[in-house]
């Protein structure tokens, strides 16, 4: 049996984010309270890609918008612990994108001399 | 609820001759759709695979794939019936996987094809996944006829079965333990390529130096037709902890002997079958089955015997809803109907099947129960 075979094949795609560089007001330490320190973030992003067969930005997620999302939050934050921002950058993300999962790392560069970085990963898949 | 209540968008009807079977795949990561014509062969289909998703975390996560199925398999019947040019009123049944799988994933394509059947007052057909593996080389030209062998390798089996005819199957010989798929990704992992490694390593294979290190065929140098694969691996783990310092070419040469070892086992089994049950077909499924050197290497065992071996194209060796929906057309057109149970067997043996006649009773039942 033969028959025309159509190109099948669209999948979950993933944006990555390698070593975003944010400042924010984070920690529980007095010296960290003083003034903003850099942020890195790693983020990978999974996302039903189908819609971008079009070639249109408005099929996609648009990965200028998650970064900005991201330093928004990082810039209007006011939580202490690593953690609780991790949740609220995740809530955020899942909020405004169709996202169906995401490994997001937050980590403090210069807090130590000793370590290149240090930090939080969080994991994170779509319900509903 | 009534035709004009139906949600899936219609497009303009095309009624062919023959059965129009739609077949939907949801057994584990990937979505597969298809509609298929018993005169004009296979109409349309199409793909969705989750695997980046799965990737974040090394592994199929079962319930991120149900949810992922729900989302995106409605939208995939509407397209490819699109593709066919087709509306809902133009099937004749429906057929889905019912097993093995993940009993999520699975729920999903069960629930989602039954329901629409009974709506559309059409038959639908309960399918084995591997059944659909076996039975893949007919959506090619110039298929094979039963009897032959058929060589399953994926990533969840590894199996050599008899095909006498639709539904009578005879197990040869499995896997002990992991799968060839498996062996491939795992052995990929400790060789620190991404996830799913498989494919990664055999394309790393290509630049590897045949013989500089050397792996057994396990279970090889006795009778049997099964296969072991965990034993392999640890023999890749202690060669590669033997490495000071690996570099890319040593990484390269351990994936060459490591492909090397598990093709030749694979070839030296198929043989083996070929030669017990006096058959000269081979067909290979699964996604094992896409692998080149393979193919190769099977190509040539089986033309030395006078025999020949077939490959579906890789997209149809892998998860697809297009040998669902052949598997479920070749049970339609034998008078096979399911009964209006939605059921899944996460653990189902292929040697449970049974060949359609068997089931026509059930199919009358089926009819009886849809126009009363």
């Amino acid at each position: 049996m033969s028959g025309q075979s159509p190109a099948p094949g669209a999948t979950v795609s993933r944006i990555f984010i390698d070593g975003l560089i944010v400042p924010a007001v984070i920690g529980i330490h007095d010296h960290e309270q003083a003034g903003p320190q850099r942020l890195r973030i790693d983020a990978q992003l999974c996302f039903d890609a189908s819609g971008a067969a079009g070639d249109d930005i408005g099929g996609t997620v648009d990965y200028a918008a998650v970064v900005e999302l991201i330093e928004s939050v990082c810039r209007d934050n006011t939580r202490l612990l690593l953690e609780s921002l991790s949740t609220q950058l995740l809530d955020a993300l899942f909020a405004r994108f169709p996202l169906l999962g995401v490994d997001l790392k937050l980590g403090k560069p210069d807090i130590f001399s000793q370590v290149e970085n240090i930090g939080i990963r969080s994991l994170r898949g779509r319900m509903w | 609820m009534t035709r004009q209540e139906r949600k899936i968008p219609q497009g303009p009807s095309r009624k062919l001759p023959g059965l129009t079977v739609l077949g939907v795949e949801t057994s584990c990561d990937e979505t597969g759709v298809a509609v298929i014509n018993s005169e004009h062969g296979l109409l349309a289909h199409a793909l969705y695979s989750q695997i980046e998703l799965h990737a974040l975390y090394g592994g199929v996560v079962p319930e991120l794939a149900s949810r992922d199925h729900v989302r995106r398999l409605t939208p995939m019947i509407s397209q490819v019936l699109a593709q066919a040019g087709m509306t809902t009123d133009d099937l004749d049944g429906i057929a889905y996987t019912a097993g093995p799988g993940l009993v999520g994933a699975l729920l999903v394509g069960a629930a989602t094809a039954r329901s629409m059947a009974w709506a559309l007052a059409i038959p639908a057909v309960a399918v084995h996944h591997m059944e659909g593996h076996l039975l893949a080389p007919a959506l090619e030209a110039d298929p094979p006829q039963p009897p032959y062998v058929a060589l399953l390798v994926s990533g969840g089996h590894t199996l050599l079965v008899q095909v006498l005819a639709l539904g009578e199957y005879r197990l040869l010989g499995e896997t002990l333990d992991d799968a060839a798929g498996e062996a491939f990704d795992k052995t990929a992992q400790l060789l620190g390529l991404p996830y799913p490694g498989g494919p990664h390593l055999a394309r790393l294979a290509e630049t590897g130096e045949p013989g500089r290190f050397r792996f057994s065929r396990p279970m090889t140098d006795r009778p049997g037709l099964d296969f072991s694969f965990s034993g392999l691996k640890t023999q890749v783990l202690l060669a590669w902890r033997k490495l000071d310092a690996p570099s890319p070419q040593d990484r390269a040469d351990v994936a060459r002997a490591f492909e090397d070892a598990v093709v030749d086992t694979l070839a030296i089994k198929c043989e083996r079958a070929l030669a017990a049950t006096g058959n000269s077909r081979l067909v290979v499924a699964g996604g094992v089955g896409a692998n080149r050197r393979l193919r190769q290497r099977l190509e040539t065992m089986t033309a030395g015997l006078g025999g020949r071996v077939w490959f579906p194209r890789p997209e149809f060796c892998t998860d697809n809803g297009a040998m669902i929906a052949l598997a479920g057309m070749l049970r339609l057109q034998a008078g096979q109907a399911g009964s209006l149970d939605i059921q899944v067997r996460p653990r189902w043996p292929l040697t449970q099947l049974q060949p359609p006649a068997a089931l026509a009773g059930d199919a009358q039942a089926t009819v009886a129960a849809q126009s009363s």
